[in-house]
């Protein structure tokens, strides 16, 4: 299958028949394959060529998170218009048993691109979460009953053209049901790692105490990586009571201490977040991306302690890592919602 | 400092500490659950297998999972000659052996950094000595902050000595700002006044709140799961008493035999070994009231008022309530196997039993009339933990007037191997004639959830440095358990008489299927 051939992506068939067909994939099955399904994962993107690339995601995903998977390709624009859908199982071994998960793939084209919540409906799961993650730009206009479905809304808002118009339409679909739809930005799971890092840089008593009196703060990010970069000195600020200086010419955090700190994002290419210095006083907080490999190293200097560089476990790079460590959390992430509180003149 | 539960989100609970002073701000809301501080644990009986199988693999895989603050170091207690680079490098091979995910091994390099040795005898108090000015080296060198976790992972005769050794040193009492903290593994005794004895000289350097009795069989994911499946589904809560349920079972099968653990087993038998502790933790989990909270103390409660209600047994009742047995030669797996009394380092005469069945009576309002039926044993043909509760029967009308097959609903969580939940009902057989047929739903979580499901020391030692003790022992549920195992210790050291004989690859004595027939009731096939 070439990256923009969707034939090849399952078997075709009719999207009245999908249930029977897919029941009767399970049969010819037998028992040798037990069909597993613990959340309906939706994927709607716009861009043809992804749809390889989605449904080996899928196969990735379906390993940690059995699920429901409905893969959505919908292109708007086409002047022709229909309807068309394939079915697929991704199955993988866990100790003697072969463990499956169903992915429905749909093609809608012209107008029956509109047609996206009646799809989306009509071919869940029934009874299981909803979780769908939006690869495509998001539209001002919102259809209200289809986000209300939603439990889980994924997007990577690292792969925004532009963000601020973006995260005012999430925190618009965060607000509806009674705000029961937890935000889930892959870009904000991109950080995990380096924000468990960086507090570890700060366990020491010593380190500790020059946390609160930070004066610099210098990260090196990939190209398409700003935002990555502004949520982590965002996520800085909010745990640490900084007030964004709007300055025109250099905006800075103020602390609670009264000390001014100024950061500086570089852009460089490799890992998402490939270095952040810190300094405090006459100390300096490093980590430090090892080069390929998936590790960072951290390493304390202050004058008189010892140096105690060590490693830990870097960011995840991967998309499928990322969905898959948004799947497992299986909550909300307060400390988000402040982080891009915190920088969101800085978008 | 105390504990507190705080609600994360919706979902996700964590026992937590209450903030503390010098708390590094960064460290809120990173992970679902609360991380340690940074600590160090200190492992006596460092060079022992428990060490090498178990804890060094699971402290690197929680490592390894960013589960540990960077600065928790390990330090081995032990008095076989060793450095801290030879000690490092056996824990590489035992940790590359058995972590239960592969090893990279910069990451050990890394975590491995943090591993030392000190060498010394336990009864040696100059080695503790030295140990606490370690200790404090260790704290000042890496942030450890004065917080220490001593492992007693020696035998348990040397217990006595290290507490009393921790003591006189003051390694029992934490720097200012930090805590030190004690966890003992089983067996908790052997009898009621050596568990007493015991906890009385735990308690003369640790404070209970300090104090964390290790059983694994509470770390397990489904021994967890128990309490949600019970307490946060509305469906069973209701039909859980002796309105609707007939009889419990609860049975640990195992195809092993005393494999080199000879000089211990002989001394235990199956009712020391697995019923005091494990069987009974299930035994509480099943049967406990709902707790106030989800708090250490609320859920200890509730488990130690189950241990108090249990019925007595007396002389007569152990006869009829209780069944032991010891396995003969016969075949597992197809492979000959010796008797247990031809065994290596077995007396040859040995009256211990490997095999135990008892009834066992909660005399509360909930249980009334309901017998627990509880198994365990050594050369059964499978290995099995799990608890099913066996519900009365439909009515013998409409569909049940004139069936021969099993009709009554049973509800069955598979604690090891294949942990996971089923439930068996009755279903219509396809076809013109009315068929009625047993079904099982089944629920694995292996198949469902498909990451790897951490060990249980993983767990229970990421708890034990947060502070939180809910799935550990407290004293007083180690004394009541004794206290009932005990009753049953007396009546057999009086007559030996109804020791029972199975084969290796049994299900068991047959005496144990009398046990249950009394009841109109048979083990489950398994």
């Amino acid at each position: 299958m070439s990256s923009t051939d969707i034939e090849g992506v399952g078997l075709p068939v009719e999207i009245g028949k999908i249930d029977r067909e897919l029941g009767k994939l399970w049969e010819e099955a037998g028992e040798s394959k037990t069909r597993a399904s613990l959340i309906n994962l939706v994927l709607y993107f716009e861009d043809r060529t992804q749809v390889q690339a989605n449904t080996q995601l899928i196969a990735d995903i379906a390993t940690e998170h059995a699920c429901r998977a409905i893969l959505i390709l919908a292109e708007p624009g086409t002047s022709e218009s229909g309807a068309k859908a394939w079915i697929n199982a991704h199955c993988h071994l866990a100790g003697k048993r072969q463990i499956c998960s169903e992915q429905i793939t749909f093609h809608l084209a012209g107008e029956t691109a509109k047609a996206l919540p009646s799809i989306v409906f009509s071919h869940l799961d029934s009874d299981l979460p909803l979780c769908l993650w939006w690869q495509a730009p998001f539209q001002r206009t919102i259809d209200e009953q289809l986000w209300a479905w939603v439990d889980r809304l994924v997007f990577d808002s690292a792969q925004w053209e532009e963000p601020p118009a973006s995260f005012e339409i999430i925190r618009k679909i965060g607000s509806l049901g009674e705000g029961r739809t937890v935000l889930g930005d892959l870009n904000w799971a991109r950080l995990l790692e380096t924000r468990i890092a960086i507090a570890g840089l700060f366990d020491h008593a010593v380190a500790l105490e020059k946390l609160s009196k930070l004066e610099t703060v210098a990260i090196d990010h990939s190209p398409g990586h700003r935002t990555t970069a502004l949520l982590l000195v965002g996520w800085l600020a909010s745990r640490l009571g900084w007030k964004l200086q709007p300055m025109l010419d250099k905006p800075f955090f103020l602390a609670p201490s009264g000390t001014h700190v100024r950061f500086d994002l570089t852009e460089k290419p490799g890992p998402s977040i490939s270095r952040c210095l810190f300094t405090s006083g006459d100390c300096e907080f490093l980590l430090k991306h090892c080069n390929e490999r998936n590790f960072f190293e951290a390493t304390v200097s202050c004058p008189g302690s010892q140096e105690h560089p060590r490693i830990t476990k870097a960011g995840r790079e991967k998309l499928a890592d990322l969905l898959i460590s948004e799947l497992g959390r299986g909550s909300r992430h307060g400390h988000y919602r402040h982080a891009l509180d915190a920088i969101l003149p800085l978008l | 400092m105390g504990q507190c539960l705080v609600r994360v989100t919706d979902q996700v609970y964590v026992i937590g500490m209450s903030e503390r002073k010098h708390a590094n701000p960064l460290r809120g809301g990173l992970l679902n659950r609360a991380l340690p501080e940074p600590c160090t644990v200190v492992i006596f009986g460092a060079t022992g297998d428990l060490t090498h199988r178990k804890l060094v693999p699971a402290l690197y895989n929680l490592a390894a999972e960013g589960a540990l603050p960077q600065s928790v170091n390990v330090v081995g207690f032990a008095r076989r000659d060793k450095t801290d680079e030879s000690f490092r490098e056996e824990l590489g091979e035992a940790t590359r052996k058995h972590s239960r995910q592969a090893v990279n091994e910069e990451l050990w390099a890394s975590f491995s950094d943090s591993i030392f040795y000190h060498r010394s005898a336990f009864d040696d108090a100059s080695g503790y000595e030295s140990l606490a000015k370690r200790l404090n080296d260790l704290d000042s060198e890496r942030g450890t902050r004065g917080n220490r976790l001593f492992y007693l992972a020696a035998a348990p005769d040397q217990f006595q000595v290290i507490l009393e050794n921790l003591r006189e040193s003051g390694l029992n009492v934490a720097p200012a700002g930090g805590w030190a903290r004690v966890i003992v593994e089983k067996p908790f005794g052997t009898d009621l006044d050596s568990a007493r004895a015991l906890n009385a000289l735990v308690e003369g350097s640790f404070p209970e709140s300090e104090t964390y009795r290790i059983d694994h069989y509470l770390g397990k994911e489904t021994a967890q799961n128990l309490m949600v499946l019970r307490f946060a589904n509305a469906i069973f809560e209701h039909l859980w008493n002796g309105r609707y349920i007939h009889h419990v079972q609860i049975t640990a099968s195992e195809p092993l035999g005393v494999e080199g653990r000879a000089g211990y087993y002989e001394k235990s038998g199956a009712l020391r070994d697995m019923v005091q502790n494990h069987l009974l933790q299930l035994l509480c989990l099943t049967a406990m009231e709902p707790p106030a909270g989800l708090d250490a103390d609320s859920i200890r409660d509730e488990k130690v008022k189950v241990l108090r209600s249990l019925r007595p047994l007396t002389s007569e009742t152990v006869r009829t309530h209780v069944v032991r047995a010891q396995y003969g030669a016969g075949a597992i797996n197809g492979k000959r196997v010796a008797a247990y009394r031809d065994e290596e380092n077995v007396n040859p005469e040995s009256v211990t039993e490997t095999y135990v069945a008892l009834q066992i009576n909660i005399d509360n309002w909930r249980w009334a009339g309901v017998p627990f039926f509880v198994r365990v044993g050594k050369r059964l043909p499978k290995a099995a933990t799990e608890i099913a509760i066996h519900f009365k029967g439909a009515p013998p009308v409409l569909f049940n007037a004139a069936s021969d097959s099993p009709t009554d609903n049973v509800l069955v969580i598979r604690i090891q191997p294949d942990e996971g939940i089923s439930l068996r009902m009755s279903a219509k057989v396809p076809g013109a004639a009315v068929r009625v047929e047993p079904v099982k739903m089944d629920f694995h979580y292996g198949t469902s959830f498909g990451k790897a499901t951490p060990e249980a020391y993983e767990r229970l030692l990421l708890d034990a440095m947060s502070g939180d003790p809910t799935l550990f022992a407290r004293r007083d549920e180690v004394e009541e358990a004794w206290k009932f195992i005990d009753q049953i210790h007396s009546a057999w050291e009086s007559d030996a008489s109804d020791l029972a004989v199975y084969s290796a690859g049994s299900w068991g004595p047959t005496e144990a299927d009398d046990l249950l027939a009394q009841h109109d009731a048979t083990w489950r096939r398994l």
